[in-house]
C-alpha cells in the first residue's frame, strides 16, 4: 500500500489516505460534469480527473448551466463547487436528487468547497451529495472518493426531508471491497494482552445498568 | 385532540452506479500508482498559474478593502469572502500550508461578521498582510507559527466580542 502526499507540501509529507497502488481503475468511458465558477479551480479539477484517465469531461461555470446540461445528458459523475452563481452546488444536487430525470437522480455527486459557511452546514448535510471534499484538492483524496462512490454498496434513501445516499452508512461497517476491510481512521487491529483480573458477571451487569438517582 | 402526523414514507434503493461497471472494465485504464503520478505531474504544470492567480486575488482583496466606505458593507463582505475562498482553492500550489490556514481564517472572520466594523476591518487587514507574507514563501514553521497564532487570536478576540454583544 502507498500513502500519498498532498500536492503542496513536498518537504513535509502529509499522509492523506491509503490506496492500493496495484488497484486498476478505468475511467476512459465515464462521462463527468465538472462545475466551478472559478476558471483556475475548474482547470485544477479537470486536470486531476483527466490524469486519472477520464476523457469525457463537460465543464460548466454556473449551477444553471449544469442543470440545463443534466436535463438532457446523463453523466456518470458530478463534481460541483459549493459556491456557484444563481444556483449553488448544494441546490444543484438537491434538484438532481428530487427533480431530475429518473436515470440521473442517483448519479454519484461530490461537492468541493473551500469553506462552508455556518449558515450552510445543514444545507450541505441535507443536499444529497455522496461526499463533500475540502479545497485545495488533493489527487489522493479525490481518487479515493471516486473509488468509494463508484463501488460502495450504499443505499439510496428517499424521504420527505432527504433524498440521497444513506448518511448513516458509516455505522454499517467498512465497505466490503475496501482494502483489508478497514478505514484509515479505524482503531488499530493490534490488540494488547489483557491486563488485571477478569470482571465478574455481576460487575459487568452493574456497568450497563441504568444508574438510579439517590435523591 | 389533533391527529398524529402520518409516518413519513422511507424508500430504500440499492445503488449500483454505472460508474462502477465502467471502472471495472479491464481493457484500458491504469493503476492507482500511475494515476496519482500523472495527477501530481499535471498539478506541477499548474503550480505557477495558480500562484499567479493568488497574486491577482491578493490585489483584488486590497482593492476591495480600499473601496469607498460608502459602498454596501454586505456586498463588500461577500466580495472579500469569495476572494479569500478562491485563495483557499488555489493554495495547494503553495509550498507551505500556512496560506491555506490564513485564507480559511479570513473566510471564518468574514462569515461571522455582521458588518464592517472597525475591529472587523482591522482583522481583515491583518489577515491580508499575513497572506502576503506567507504567499510564495518556503515552508518555515518557525516563521509561520507566530503569524498563524496571531490570526487565531484575532478570530478568538472577535468571537469573544461578538459573544459579549449577545
Amino acid at each position: 500500500m502507498i500513502s500519498h502526499r498532498l500536492w503542496s507540501h513536498r518537504g513535509r509529507p502529509e499522509h492523506v489516505g491509503v490506496l492500493q497502488p496495484s488497484q486498476h481503475i478505468n475511467l476512459e468511458k465515464a462521462r463527468a460534469l465538472i462545475v466551478d465558477d472559478n476558471h483556475q479551480s475548474l482547470d485544477l479539477l479537470v486536470g486531476v480527473l483527466t490524469s486519472f484517465g477520464l476523457r469525457n469531461v463537460i465543464r460548466k461555470e454556473s449551477g444553471r448551466e449544469a442543470r440545463d446540461e443534466l436535463e438532457f445528458q446523463q453523466v456518470d459523475l458530478i463534481l460541483a463547487n459549493a459556491h456557484l452563481p444563481e444556483i449553488d452546488g448544494y441546490d444543484l444536487i438537491r434538484w438532481l436528487r428530487r427533480e431530475a430525470d429518473e436515470a440521473s437522480r442517483m448519479t454519484p455527486a461530490i461537492i468541493v468547497s473551500a469553506h462552508t459557511r455556518r449558515s450552510q452546514v445543514e444545507k450541505a448535510r441535507d443536499c444529497g451529495a455522496n461526499f463533500i471534499i475540502t479545497k485545495p484538492i488533493s489527487p489522493a483524496v479525490m481518487l479515493e472518493r471516486i473509488l468509494w462512490v463508484a463501488r460502495s454498496d450504499r443505499l439510496f434513501i428517499e424521504t420527505e426531508s432527504y433524498v440521497g445516499p444513506d448518511r448513516r452508512w458509516r455505522n454499517a461497517g467498512p465497505p466490503i471491497e475496501f482494502p483489508d476491510g478497514r478505514r484509515r481512521d479505524d482503531q488499530s487491529i493490534e490488540l494488547s494482552d489483557g491486563e488485571g483480573f477478569n470482571m465478574s458477571q455481576d460487575e459487568l451487569d452493574m456497568l450497563i445498568k441504568p444508574l438510579r438517582s439517590l435523591a | 385532540m389533533t391527529d398524529a402526523p402520518a409516518a413519513s414514507q422511507v424508500r430504500k434503493i440499492r445503488m449500483r452506479p454505472r460508474l462502477a461497471q465502467l471502472m471495472a472494465e479491464k481493457s484500458g485504464g491504469m493503476y492507482v500508482a500511475e494515476a496519482l503520478k500523472r495527477a501530481d505531474a499535471t498539478l506541477e504544470t499548474l503550480r505557477e498559474p495558480s500562484l499567479t492567480g493568488i497574486d491577482e486575488l491578493i490585489v483584488a482583496l486590497d482593492a476591495l478593502l480600499a473601496a469607498e466606505a460608502g459602498a454596501e458593507p454586505a456586498a463588500r463582505i461577500e466580495g472579500l469572502y469569495q476572494l479569500a475562498a478562491n485563495i483557499v482553492g488555489l493554495c495547494g500550489a503553495e509550498r507551505n500550508v500556512a496560506v491555506q490556514v490564513a485564507a480559511r481564517s479570513l473566510c471564518e472572520l468574514l462569515d461571522e461578521a455582521d458588518g464592517l466594523s472597525p475591529s472587523i476591518l482591522a482583522g481583515v487587514k491583518v489577515h491580508i498582510a499575513s497572506i502576503k507574507l506567507l504567499h510564495r514563501a518556503a515552508d518555515n514553521p518557525a516563521l509561520q507559527g507566530p503569524i498563524l497564532q496571531g490570526l487565531a487570536s484575532v478570530l478568538e478576540k472577535r468571537r469573544a466580542e461578538s459573544k459579549a454583544q449577545g
